[in-house]
């Protein structure tokens, strides 16, 4: 039986997340409830905004893969021999859960009920306008209107295919190796202040006066400044 | 655009066009025609940009051979240069051979784009040095400012 697992929004997941950190440098940088909330607020408001951009991201690269092993298994089953068709029909059952397998089974129903392969291939590429995948379902259509080897084409540009992958693969890697070391030391000064603060409590007092907030303040724009930085680097 | 995002971006989508320009020559496109439906892409990318005003000015009387090169005089790089070249060269000899010359280009484009990304990445971690050096600052302000604070007391 199949279960399905519902999974938060990314930009949710991001925003509570932000949420927290914000309420975390109100709490440890200004001793101040209203200063938390508004921190909170600004940055819940920040993880919204940047979930919203990397949950598109995300739905892109991952319809671009499931796309991808769609063009392999499609060579694969015309090298069996298999019409266009069937290969069609045995691919979808093959491919992982998303969207491209859903637009396929849907791209199915359509070609059982007697649309042409062009017409269907086109509603199947402007479903997913402006991506790598309405550009192969143009270049697919036109191919196959024009009698010209897919097969040949799909099965000498599998090893590409399979190349970049496997390199975006080995840099996200990477990336996040380097992302989470970044996280680590992100989170250092409030170690610090924790133990300042928890240790030495009248000896750190002076961090939440007048004077000690403008310090404050200067470090904590210091680690945003910063963390902005370290995501520009990071853009690979 | 500055000029090195201009060629970072070349780099970085060229792969692509060539594979589509190879698969409509195996539809039985000709050179132009292929490079017609290049041009037809939807997006906003400086080699769309390009292709589109080479295209214009084909239909406008340039030739052929003279349009491609004005891409390359605008922006200069080495595998936008040699995939303009070679298909020039194609229309002036015809397509047969070109395919194969193209898919060699193709991958090394690719080779290429995966080297670039491999130094970026490598790079990455050299440059995060500076920001996890703010970090510290911050930190020795923090810890370092009661005391001066005493001290002044």
């Amino acid at each position: 039986m199949e279960v399905m697992i519902r999974e938060i929004p990314l930009c949710l997941k991001e925003a509570g997340l932000n949420a927290m950190y914000g309420a975390l440098c109100g709490h440890f940088f200004y001793r101040n409830i209203y200063i938390t909330v508004i921190l909170m607020m600004i940055f819940c408001f920040r993880g919204y905004l940047r979930g919203r951009k990397l949950e598109s991201k995300v739905m892109e690269g991952t319809d671009e893969n499931h796309f991808y092993e769609f063009l392999i298994e499609l060579a694969e089953g015309l090298d069996a021999g298999n019409n266009i068709i069937n290969a069609f029909a045995q691919i979808h059952e093959k491919l992982p859960r998303g969207r491209v397998r859903d637009k396929l089974k849907e791209a199915m129903i359509k070609l059982g009920l007697n649309k042409g392969m062009d017409e269907v291939f086109s509603w199947f590429g402007d479903s997913f306008s402006g991506t790598v995948i309405a550009n192969w379902s143009r270049i697919i259509i036109i191919s196959f209107n024009n009698g010209a080897d897919l097969q040949k084409a799909i099965r000498e540009n599998r090893d590409l295919f399979i190349l970049k992958r496997r390199t975006k693969r080995e840099i996200d890697a990477i990336v996040a190796r380097q992302r989470f070391s970044f996280l680590i030391i992100k989170f250092m000064p409030f170690l610090i202040l924790s133990i300042l603060v928890g240790s030495f409590g009248e000896f750190s007092a002076v961090l939440y006066r007048p004077s000690g907030r403008v310090i404050m303040s200067i470090a904590l724009l210091m680690i945003l400044f910063s963390e902005i930085m370290a995501e520009t680097i990071l853009r690979i | 655009m500055k000029k090195s995002k201009i060629i970072d971006e070349i780099t970085a989508t060229l792969g692509e066009y060539v594979l589509e320009y190879i698969i409509y020559l195996d539809s039985g496109y000709d050179s132009y025609r292929s490079l017609k439906m290049l041009s037809m892409k939807e997006d906003t990318r400086t080699i769309t940009r390009e292709l589109k005003e080479a295209v214009n000015r084909i239909q406008n009387g340039v030739s052929f051979s003279k349009a491609l090169s004005g891409i390359s005089d605008r922006i200069y790089e080495t595998n936008l240069d040699t995939f303009l070249r070679t298909v020039s060269r194609g229309f002036i000899r015809g397509e047969a051979g070109m395919q194969a010359d193209l898919r060699i280009l193709v991958e090394r484009i690719l080779y290429e784009e995966i080297a670039a990304k491999k130094i970026k990445a490598g790079k990455a971690s050299t440059k995060l040095s500076l920001p996890i050096t703010i970090i510290f600052i911050a930190i020795i302000l923090i810890s370092v400012y009661p005391a001066l604070a005493q001290f002044k007391l």
